[in-house]
């Protein structure tokens, strides 16, 4: 049966969801999930106990930079931005050095500024941050009434300043799991004689979990602390509360070049989402929206700095629509440096020798290394037979093989799945040999089927397909419209996998400017370009 | 020599005091008042409730082109309808030179005087009574007609700052240069909507002149705000047309 057929049914749906979250991530969802429901249920209940007061504005509900403003706010489960980290404190859990950012906004046709500076730094024990968000706004007029009894401006004026200065930590709990927290502190102020100061703290609590490399799920409890605890008390005694607020975000990237946030408030229910496009690799186009309004934006890379400016479109009032500004320095990952003791440790890659692989071999190093890792084997003869074609049922048990290997290497042998339901093609049986690679692979769309539901277990690979499978595997983009090779036009059904396979340097050993398409694909190439794949880390 | 003393009453207008006719004259301008010393107030008209189609006026109020000015004016003995006058523009009219639907009833001092055709720019009014002892109140007010893009002017708060827990409301006041239907929106200081009202033109908050509206400190919703700065936004068909800054502190 052909995957792409009718009776693709749910069980192979299922079978590929469970695949791609293993168990130890499974075991983090619960975890997750048991955080979630423990956290939540005690915010809550400090919230329903706490005493009724008026409820004051936390100035970081405005966003923490142009990027997250772009799409929405939507920033629980954005990593690698610097200011969502303010928002979700885990998020800094994924800082690979350290950084720099800063924001600024004039709201209300100017009438309000806002500046936020901050940064983060990564040590051996979790991220910290600080971070500082300020509002001013100046001339505030004092009235009183004249003697016809009209009100007029008396000549005097006070300003307003709202402030929150935020401490931040963040690290992982388990490998795609982190944690982490934000203190912050609050001051309001009316200058003038008829003034006063608010002062008080509060805290954020976050999670991020990231059961994919392409998907996050975040959660931030702010203002966690009961107002008998946490609030903002005023030179006049007045006692005010922090909004408790719970975000729940999803961060989704189902391409390179496209990324997908959406939050969710509650209790107030308001939704904030978000579209990034990469239309180039330093530039970005943004889209979100936010609880009923439109937001846009644009995101620029320079080296290591970025420059993100969205626009917030005010659908109840026009005038009120604004700009955001943010620059950031993001310092590149740091080389670990891991201890003499652990160097020590390194384990030497294992070397399995074949009779037919001379010292001289082109492929020597791959299919030596390969063999020791258990990914490739030879026969029992003791030789490889390196010029040998390789069939696609062979090609599919490698497949499998070096995936298996390569988890192997972050999870226990328990972890791995194997299919529950081989899918079968009629002229594969359940008692051939590479069946549940040959399934595997072809659920993984590596390998595909023929339209009359065979797979042709036995058929040679030409290099063609070879290249085009291992290219698939590799996870590479096409390179649309380019001839790669003088005999493989743009044109060429495996042409944009064949140029992105050249583009990646897997193709380095085809010398000269033909790729001889219809050529046998060998074995020493398959184990090249797999220990290309895997950049030697054999 | 018969002499008519006068008095100026005009608040914001130009007030003057003294012998109208006579030689005596001690008067002066600018809301200065120096009495004549052997004149007790008294003996002077009254000249009170001076309203533009229906609203109370001060210096500098908006009108429209054609309206009705109305006023009480009355005396202890009584009114001289041949030296008491109107004055728009430099052009006077005897009380007794009123005709049509301008006019005044001496038995309930109610004068009436209809306007019409005024250009946008200022314009001088002015209230001159004269009793029969020939003693004299005035009172001259400038007044704007603006038939150009609508706006809000001297938009404020009273008071400001302003504490909820007073018990009284928040006076918003401002003066626009014509009826329009006005909404009224508070923001806090995130930019988010606390409240809005809308007023229908004419009606109070929405009427050329000077306008005056509550506001309690609550939001939309009836919860009572915190302790923050508000903004206030006068709107009429989607534009800003006046603001100004509130201050809640309790």
């Amino acid at each position: 049966m052909n995957i792409q057929s009718p009776r693709y049914n749910n069980q192979i749906i299922i079978q590929k969801l469970i695949k791609q979250c293993p168990k130890s991530q499974l075991n983090n969802f619960w975890d997750l999930f048991n955080c979630l429901i423990v956290t939540f249920t005690l915010s809550w209940l400090l919230v329903i106990c706490q005493p009724v007061l008026a409820i004051t504005l936390d100035p970081t509900r405005l966003g923490e930079g142009a990027r997250s403003l772009a799409l929405g706010r939507a920033a629980v489960a954005m990593s690698g931005d610097l200011g969502s980290m303010f928002i979700n404190p885990a998020l800094a859990a994924n800082l690979k050095s350290w950084g720099a950012t800063t924001m600024y906004t004039s709201l209300l046709e100017g009438d309000i500024t806002y500046t936020l500076l901050g940064g983060e730094y990564k040590t051996a024990w979790g991220t910290l941050g600080i971070s500082y968000l300020g509002g001013a706004s100046f001339g505030l007029q004092v009235s009183t009434r004249d003697a016809d009894g009209r009100i007029i401006f008396n000549g005097n004026t006070f300003d307003y300043a709202n402030q929150v200065l935020s401490f931040l930590f963040g690290r992982e709990i388990k490998e795609d799991l982190a944690a982490g927290a934000a203190l912050k502190l609050f001051r309001k102020e009316f200058t003038g004689p008829s003034g006063s100061t608010g002062s008080g703290f509060d805290l954020d609590l976050g999670l991020l979990w990231k059961p994919r490399k392409d998907l996050s799920v975040g959660i931030s409890q702010q203002n966690t602390l009961p107002s008998s605890i946490a609030s903002l008390t005023w030179g006049t005694n007045e006692k005010e509360g922090i909004p408790f607020n719970t975000k729940l975000g999803l961060a989704y990237a189902p391409r390179d070049n496209l990324l997908l946030a959406a939050d969710l408030d509650c209790p107030s229910g308001a939704f904030h989402g978000g579209v990034e496009w990469k239309l180039r690799q330093n530039f970005d186009l943004r889209a979100g929206f936010d609880g009923g309004n439109f937001t846009t934006g644009v995101g620029l890379k320079f080296k290591d700095f970025i420059f993100d400016l969205a626009y917030y479109i005010d659908r109840e009032l026009s005038a009120n629509s604004t700009y955001y500004f943010s620059i950031s320095y993001l310092a590149p990952e740091r080389a670990p440096t891991p201890p003499p003791s652990q160097e020590a440790k390194k384990p030497t890659p294992s070397r399995r020798t074949f009779s037919d692989v001379p010292p001289n071999y082109w492929a020597k190093d791959a299919i030596e290394l390969l063999a020791g890792a258990g990914v490739i084997s030879g026969f029992p003869d003791g030789t490889f037979r390196p010029e040998k074609g390789l069939t696609r049922a062979e090609m599919c048990s490698l497949l499998v093989k070096t995936r298996r290997t390569k988890d192997e290497r972050t999870t226990d042998e328990s972890s791995i799945v194997h299919p529950l339901s081989p899918i079968v093609f009629k002229d594969v049986s359940e008692k051939h040999w590479a069946v549940s690679y040959i399934a595997q692979a072809a659920e993984e769309g590596l390998v595909k089927g023929y339209p009359n539901g065979s797979f042709r277990p036995g058929l040679m690979l030409k290099r063609a397909e070879g290249v085009l499978i291992l290219a698939r595997f590799a996870q590479l983009k096409p390179t649309l419209g380019v001839s790669p090779y003088s005999d493989i036009p743009a044109t060429h059904w495996a042409a944009p996998e064949i140029a992105a396979a050249k583009g990646a340097g897997l193709l380095d050993y085809i010398k000269g400017n033909s790729f001889e398409p219809s050529k046998d694909f060998s074995r020493a190439e398959a184990a090249y370009i797999i220990y290309k794949i895997g950049k030697g880390g054999w | 020599m018969s002499s008519v003393n006068y008095q100026g009453l005009g608040g914001a207008g130009e007030g003057l005091i003294g012998n109208l006719l006579g030689t005596n004259y001690l008067g002066t301008a600018g809301g200065i008042a120096v009495l004549w010393a052997n004149i007790s107030a008294a003996e002077f008209p009254t000249i009170a409730n001076v309203k533009v189609d229906g609203k109370s006026i001060a210096e500098g109020d908006y009108i429209k082109a054609s309206g009705t000015l109305t006023a009480t004016v009355t005396d202890e003995t009584a009114i001289n309808i041949n030296l008491s006058s109107i004055e728009v523009d430099g052009t006077f009219t005897s009380f007794a030179a009123l005709t049509g639907t301008s006019t005044y009833d001496a038995q309930a001092g109610a004068l009436t005087y209809v306007f019409s055709g005024l250009s946008d720019g200022n314009h001088v009014f002015g209230l001159y009574a004269v009793n029969s002892s020939g003693n004299l109140t005035s009172r001259r007010y400038t007044l704007k007609v603006d038939s150009g893009t609508l706006k809000a002017q001297e938009v404020l708060v009273y008071p400001n700052p302003y504490n909820p827990k007073s018990g009284q409301p928040a006076k918003i006041a401002y003066r626009l240069n014509r009826d329009s239907n006005i909404s009224l929106y508070i923001f806090d200081a995130l930019g988010q909507l606390v409240y809005k009202q809308d007023y229908l033109s004419g009606s109070e908050g929405a009427h050329i002149g000077y306008n005056e509206v509550d506001w309690s400190g609550t939001s939309n919703s009836g919860n009572p705000v915190a302790n923050d700065l508000y903004f206030l936004r006068i709107v009429s068909d989607g534009k800003v047309i006046g603001k100004c800054k509130i201050a809640v502190l309790k």
